[in-house]
């Protein structure tokens, strides 16, 4: 069920592109993606492009994709190693869910961080306390690490 | 898990036909749904996606409002089924027909616009040699008429004698025939070769006019007014062996569970593997593979025969089931094929997906080797190439379809 799925996934992705974000498997595996996503224009990360990996469990679409950022990002739920802090990909996850839906929400995670359930605790004491800091580094990092 | 439908990858000019389209689909599988069933919070899934899905997660939600919902609580619902079934069988037909009638719109009213006495009586007399015949009436219906069939039709309308009693449109190429004419022939010419080229046609209606030029069949005279409405008729007799599977399913569903005997339940966390093998060669399945494979397969096993003797209105054979039982094993149990070749049958504690995997990655270095010879290895799977290969093509001829239909 999961390569049928995964195949169907990537036709819809072909025909149906979402804004901002693209997707595809790296050579012949199915089981394992690249995907990128535009930095949101709302967001202090315009202007970047964001590479993740996504890897497919093989009892996919029951279990959730393992999406982690290869670009460094200075955000409040991404770690230093990529690790996303997002609900849908872990116990929120739901096999009606779908990786364009999941790069989606990856990218109204990036204009709007979720600071009370952080990864990375410094970052997220930065947004609550001092925004316009953290919109500073984070357009610092973006033009360091994703232009 | 379902067969491959024919919209995957569609472009829709028609919004509404895309969420048409988009509603026959599960979600789980994204498929167009396959013995759907109804959950208790109003979604429907294909029943084997739903199955399988609350059996492998811990939390039993319905995926799509994360309701907590119980196995047991999930009915069948016997007319989406039929409904489902007629759209993924017909598809194409559908699709054909569509784009059919757009091309043939134009022509109907040239059809309809002859009715002069001369030609008439011309067509009376008339033998088929058509060359001439284009000659002689080009002038009169230069205007109207630019094919050659549109020709033909008129003349088979005229050669009835007018008697509209007699003739019907063709609801498929909207062209005038005689009843008969239509019935037994020409609709299932129109369905079935909608894609060869014109020149046929044309042949079927020489042969038709010939015959009709026979005295011997003059039986049209004698056919019975049936209805002038022929769409009607057709329409019954496609898809009535849908309808009437709905009406049994309907009447059957009373007494699927009298003759449904539940697979045993079976403690799998704590259970031997001869006590597993026992139970799989009970239902004649393939006992290979380590514990961890065969807990799986058994696991899927459970999922169809439920699925199909509680869920499925019109229950296969449970040879067909052993059968998909074993194209699920090649695809999705593989890890096996390769553990078992190396380490030979399982012996105690049961595997978890990463261990399989680890064990998949040293078979992979194994190919890189220096050592590794490429005839041996395909000697060795020369089996599991071979299906491999079959799908692949039977893949590709799919795909080649799919590609053909776009509406």
């Amino acid at each position: 069920m999961s390569l049928k799925r995964l195949t169907k996934e990537l036709k819809d992705l072909e025909n149906d592109p979402p804004t901002y974000c693209s997707a595809g498997p790296v050579g012949d595996d199915l089981y394992h993606w690249q995907a990128s996503i535009m930095g949101p224009p709302d967001s202090p990360f315009a202007g970047g492009v964001f590479f993740l990996s996504i890897t497919f469990p093989p009892d996919y679409p029951f279990k959730p994709p393992k999406v982690t950022f290869e670009t460094k990002i200075y955000h409040p739920n991404i770690s230093d190693n990529g690790a996303i802090c997002l609900d849908i990909l872990k116990g929120q996850w739901s096999p009606a869910l779908t990786i364009a839906k999941v790069l989606l929400s990856v990218c109204s995670l990036l204009t709007d961080a979720n600071p009370d359930d952080p990864l990375v605790p410094a970052i997220a004491n930065i947004y609550k306390t001092n925004r316009e800091q953290y919109d500073a580094t984070a357009k610092e990092w973006t033009k360091k690490f994703a232009v | 898990m379902t067969e491959m439908s024919g919209m995957k990858g569609k472009k829709f000019k028609i919004q509404k036909l895309k969420d048409f389209d988009t509603l026959l689909h599960c979600n789980i599988c994204k498929d167009i749904l396959n013995v759907p069933v109804l959950t208790p919070c109003n979604h429907t899934y294909c029943s084997r996606c739903i199955r399988e899905y609350l059996r492998n997660c811990n939390e039993k939600n319905c995926p799509l409002c994360l309701n907590s919902m119980n196995e047991s609580s999930l009915r069948s619902e016997l007319l989406l089924n039929e409904i489902c079934k007629c759209y993924r069988n017909e598809i194409n037909e559908i699709f054909q027909s569509l784009t059919k009638k757009d091309l043939v719109l134009e022509t109907t009213k040239e059809v309809n616009v002859i009715d002069d006495k001369k030609q008439t009586t011309s067509f009376g007399l008339f033998k088929p040699s058509f060359p001439k015949s284009n000659t002689t009436n080009t002038k009169k219906v230069k205007k109207n008429s630019n094919s050659i069939i549109d020709m033909l039709s008129k003349k088979k309308r005229q050669k009835v004698g007018l008697n509209d009693e007699n003739e019907s449109t063709c609801p498929i190429c909207n062209q005038r025939f005689s009843l008969k004419f239509l019935q037994e022939q020409h609709i299932d010419n129109c369905l079935d070769e909608s894609k060869k080229p014109e020149k046929t046609e044309i042949i079927d209606l020489l042969d038709e006019q010939s015959n009709q030029m026979n005295p011997k069949s003059s039986t049209c005279e004698e056919e019975v007014y049936i209805d002038d409405d022929s769409s009607i008729m057709i329409d019954e007799t496609k898809d009535n062996e849908y309808i009437k599977s709905y009406l049994q399913s309907a009447l059957k569903s009373n007494n699927i569970n009298d003759a449904y005997i539940p697979l045993p339940k079976l403690q799998l966390h704590d259970i031997s593997t001869s006590a597993l093998k026992q139970n799989l060669s009970r239902y004649n399945l393939n006992t290979h593979g380590q514990k961890y494979n065969l807990i799986q397969r058994w696991k899927q096993w459970d999922v169809l025969y439920t699925s199909n003797f509680v869920d499925n209105p019109n229950p296969k054979d449970i040879k067909d089931l052993q059968l998909e039982l074993n194209r699920w094993d090649i695809l999705n149990n593989k890890p096996i094929i390769v553990t078992s070749n190396s380490n030979g049958a399982g012996t105690n504690d049961s595997l978890k997906v990463a261990d399989v995997y680890s064990m998949f990655d040293n078979k992979r270095i194994d190919i890189k080797d220096d050592k590794f010879s490429r005839h041996q290895w395909e000697f060795k799977n020369k089996k599991h190439y071979r299906k491999l290969i079959i799908i692949a093509k039977r893949n590709l001829l799919k795909q080649k379809k799919d590609d053909n239909i776009s509406v």
